[in-house]
């Protein structure tokens, strides 16, 4: 069959399963499920949950409304429809996952592809574009959806389809018996489409479609719990129906941008072509000269920096934790964020040869300078998710700044293919802990109410430990590789500002990494120093989970630990780049610039097990004394970005509408209605000309007539002849 | 001499006549009056001008008048003119019911 002799030219099957799958869920068996509820009478007698799937709005434990479950009666099993909902989504995206692997074995050629040695030349070079669709033409524009696929496409696939795919098993677990529970899939169904469609996109317009939907899915999934009425008693976690708004609006400021930038390029090359921007886009030939193309790319940059949450637009991802923790996995740490990364990376021959310099630097200064930001306030946050969440931008910083840094865009991206299934693994655990103590009546998602949980969640904690391992930066897990990747290209190409910076990070992600482990894991009087088990500061008992969510966990493990070896002799990057890698490897392991990276990351956790685990370093004696406690309270307020950001919208913004309001009042307004009461004047004059008597009217008319006969006379020459 | 132009002043004459009638007369059956006069000084150019022409050429040699179109004219004119009576008439019976004057310089009803 052609779908296996070439798949490649079938690459919009893997985009085309999800969305098949959400079809037949949204207008199917969703209806089906939400048709044998037995629960009309039941939401009759109880108002506050007769708002559909609204059933964990009226919650008042927060715990409830954050670990995804319903009401104790519900709870128990998940209805057959809704999880035939969660079969389909799930089976689909195995299919997906597969499919993409086959398309990457083509790539590789692997079992006897390819078939077609001149296809497989082009595409490890450049990749190849299938023309889908024409959707509309207008003069100049030319409104295709078209496919492009090649070795970044199929990184992207692979990644998006099988972290997914994990998260659509480690889900059927953590929302069993949600009220939400079919929403919820098609919600993820619709994600993994965008995610697939943006990602497959040949131009600019496929891509910005996949992009916004993509934003528009993750508005859905971190509002969730959109009917949550009241903010969740601890105030460190986040309201769902303003985090999803703020989520929305402020990736929609940089869409602005990214916008103008699409129409810069647009409008002196004429093309939204990717190919063609990449590959043929000379300056000065098409009206885009060099600081006109720095300033797009810089647009466009700004798009990414609103999706991929990089300061000054960071704030909205650690609000969107209030989704569910599978779709903070999905979407915030491993698949939607990367989105900015790849754009960057889509576009990096246009960055690097086409514009000047500058747009370069400024991708590597904001994602450098992000990279410190918010490793520096993950050392303080209580909340579980919080620390991921910051932890998330930092290494999305990290990801821009191994682009800006390196010739060719496998650096940045082979972090980012690392980062999603090593986030994704913490995230999950993080869910796991969230789903093990939120029976208790606590603060379910609060570092100060667990430890020692190593005891009771071994499989979490040895997974959540590789994780930590591996992005803290320790051989040989994957981080270690693709951070250490990023850090010596910083260093060898003399980006030394961004080299140091970056370097300090790792401390500081290896410290904040090991203080979430050890606060949530381990503990006074733990085994191994405190590491393993140790002192429960809550309530109750904790208790692993399911297989269902474990096994997943066990699953991201796997590449957690191996897929570092990917870059061993520059494979990723000959594979990602066509062999265009012209810096010869260098054994990661014989190199002193390792060495400090990875001792660095090593006084990182010995400073987190002294402060954590062993406990000889007390805390106080950083946050209590006169130069540490206002820093700590800086940091614990996020540098009080969020109170500027509201302060600045208070006054600054709606100061300025106010003025434009008045504005618009008494000068826009008062023009417009002077006008109109200027002619009703007239008219009150003039309308005293209508007498009523009939006989000036006559009179009226045959003056007129004869007026005109004797203009008809006069010009007609009777008088003058 | 009597001849065409003698016709046509007559007419004009009338018109005038009827129309200032029409102009200044106060009495609405006055006016109807006067009205009635500029039409009949329309009847009388459209007789003369039609009897004028009978059996007259144009300069391309088609018959001018030869269908006795103006008096087919004024026998329509007459007619509409007895029925614009009819109605102008049962009009001013009706505003004088209404306001009890035929007085037009009371009658403003047409105003703003």
């Amino acid at each position: 069959m052609d779908i296996f002799s070439n798949p490649v030219q079938y690459a919009w099957i893997v985009a085309a399963l999800p969305l098949a799958a959400m079809i037949v869920n949204f207008f199917g068996f969703r209806m089906l499920d939400v048709l044998t509820r037995p629960t009309e009478a039941a939401e009759q007698a109880n108002p506050d949950a007769a708002h559909g799937d609204s059933h964990d709005a009226a919650v008042t434990h927060d715990e409830e409304a954050h670990g995804g479950h319903g009401d104790d009666e519900h709870r128990d099993r998940t209805p057959f429809w809704a999880s035939v909902v969660g079969w389909i989504a799930f089976g689909a995206l195995v299919l997906a996952f597969a499919y993409s692997c086959v398309i990457g074995a083509q790539f590789l050629g692997w079992f006897g592809y390819p078939s077609n040695q001149h296809l497989l030349n082009e595409l490890q070079s450049k990749g190849v574009t299938f023309h889908i669709y024409n959707w509309f033409n207008f003069g100049p524009l030319v409104y295709n959806i078209d496919f492009h696929v090649d070795a970044l496409t199929v990184v992207m696939l692979v990644v998006v389809t099988a972290v997914s795919m994990l998260v659509h098993l480690y889900s059927m677990g953590y929302m069993a018996g949600d009220r939400g529970y079919s929403r919820f899939f098609i919600e993820l169904s619709l994600f993994t489409f965008s995610m697939l469609l943006l990602v497959l996109g040949a131009n600019f317009l496929t891509l910005f479609i996949g992009w916004e939907l993509v934003g528009l899915s993750s508005y859905l999934l971190i509002g969730y719990f959109f009917s949550q009425q009241q903010p969740p008693v601890d105030s460190e976690v986040p309201w769902a129906p303003p985090a999803q708004v703020k989520a929305f609006v402020t990736t929609r400021l940089g869409d602005f941008g990214f916008l103008i930038g699409i129409l810069l390029l647009w409008v002196t090359t004429g093309t939204f072509n990717f190919t063609d921007l990449n590959f043929n886009t000379k300056t000065s030939a098409t009206g885009l000269t060099v600081a006109l193309a720095t300033t797009a790319m810089i647009l466009v940059f700004c798009g990414a920096v609103g999706k991929s949450a990089q300061f000054p637009l960071h704030v909205w991802l650690p609000d969107a934790m209030a989704g569910p923790t599978p779709v903070s996995a999905l979407i915030h740490a491993a698949t939607m964020v990367a989105a900015g990364v790849y754009l960057v990376a889509r576009l990096f021959p246009l960055y690097a040869t086409v514009a000047g310099p500058e747009s370069l630097q400024v991708v590597g200064y904001v994602g450098t300078f992000t990279a410190i930001f918010a490793a520096t306030i993950a050392l303080t946050q209580t909340d579980i998710k919080g620390v991921l969440a910051y932890s998330t931008i930092s290494q999305l910083g990290y990801m821009f700044a191994g682009l800006a840094v390196a010739e060719t865009n496998y650096v940045g991206i082979f972090h980012l293919f690392t980062h999603a299934f090593f986030k994704a693994l913490l995230f999950l655990g993080a869910g796991s802990v969230i789903h093990a103590l939120h029976d208790n009546g606590i603060g379910a998602q609060n570092l100060r109410n667990m430890g020692g949980l190593a005891r009771w969640l071994p499989i979490t904690a040895f997974t959540m430990l590789m994780a930590n391992l591996a992005i803290s930066g320790i051989p040989p897990f994957s981080g270690f590789f693709s951070k250490d990747l990023i850090l010596a290209t910083a260093y060898e190409r003399g980006y030394l500002p961004i080299y140091y910076i970056l370097l300090f990070t790792a401390f500081l992600t290896a410290f904040y990494m090991f203080r979430l482990f050890f606060l949530a894991f381990g503990g006074r009087g733990g085994a191994l120093g405190g590491l393993w088990g140790g002192e429960y500061r809550g309530v109750g008992q904790p208790h692993e989970s399911p297989l269902v969510m474990t096994l997943p966990l066990m699953l991201l493990a796997i590449p957690t630990i191996f897929a570092g070896w990917l870059a061993w002799n520059n494979a990723f990057g000959e594979f990602l780049t066509g062999g265009e890698i012209t810096t010869p490897f260098v054994n990661p392991f014989g190199e002193p610039l390792t060495l400090v990276s990875t001792v660095v990351a090593l006084v990182g956790i010995a400073l987190a097990w002294a402060m954590y685990g062993l406990r000889i370093l007390p805390v106080n004696a950083f946050t209590a004394n006169p130069i540490g406690a206002p820093i700590y309270q800086l940091l614990k307020h996020h540098y009080y970005i969020d109170e500027l950001y509201a302060f600045i919208i208070k006054y600054v913004v709606m100061g300025l509408s106010q003025g434009a309001y008045l504005f618009d009042k008494y000068i826009i307004d008062g023009f417009v209605n002077g006008l109109a009461r200027f002619v009703r004047g007239l008219g009150s004059l003039t309308r005293r000309s209508e007498s009523g008597f009939v006989q000036n009217y006559g009179a009226v008319l045959f003056g007129g007539a004869l007026l005109l006969v004797i203009a008809v006379f006069f010009a007609a020459g009777v008088f003058t002849r | 001499m009597v001849n065409l132009n003698s016709f046509l002043i007559l007419g004009a004459l009338m018109f005038a006549i009827g129309l200032f009638g029409a102009l200044s007369k106060r009495n609405a059956v006055a006016i109807l009056m006067s009205i009635e006069i500029m039409l009949n000084a329309v009847n009388i150019t459209m007789v003369a001008f039609a009897s004028a022409f009978i059996g007259k050429s144009d300069a391309v040699g088609i018959p001018v008048g030869s269908r006795l179109t103006g008096q087919i004219f004024a026998v329509f004119i007459i007619t509409v003119a007895a029925a614009e009576a009819a109605v102008a008439l049962a009009i001013i019976i009706g505003i004088y019911r209404r306001i009890s004057t035929v007085d037009v310089g009371e009658i403003n009803l047409m105003k703003w």
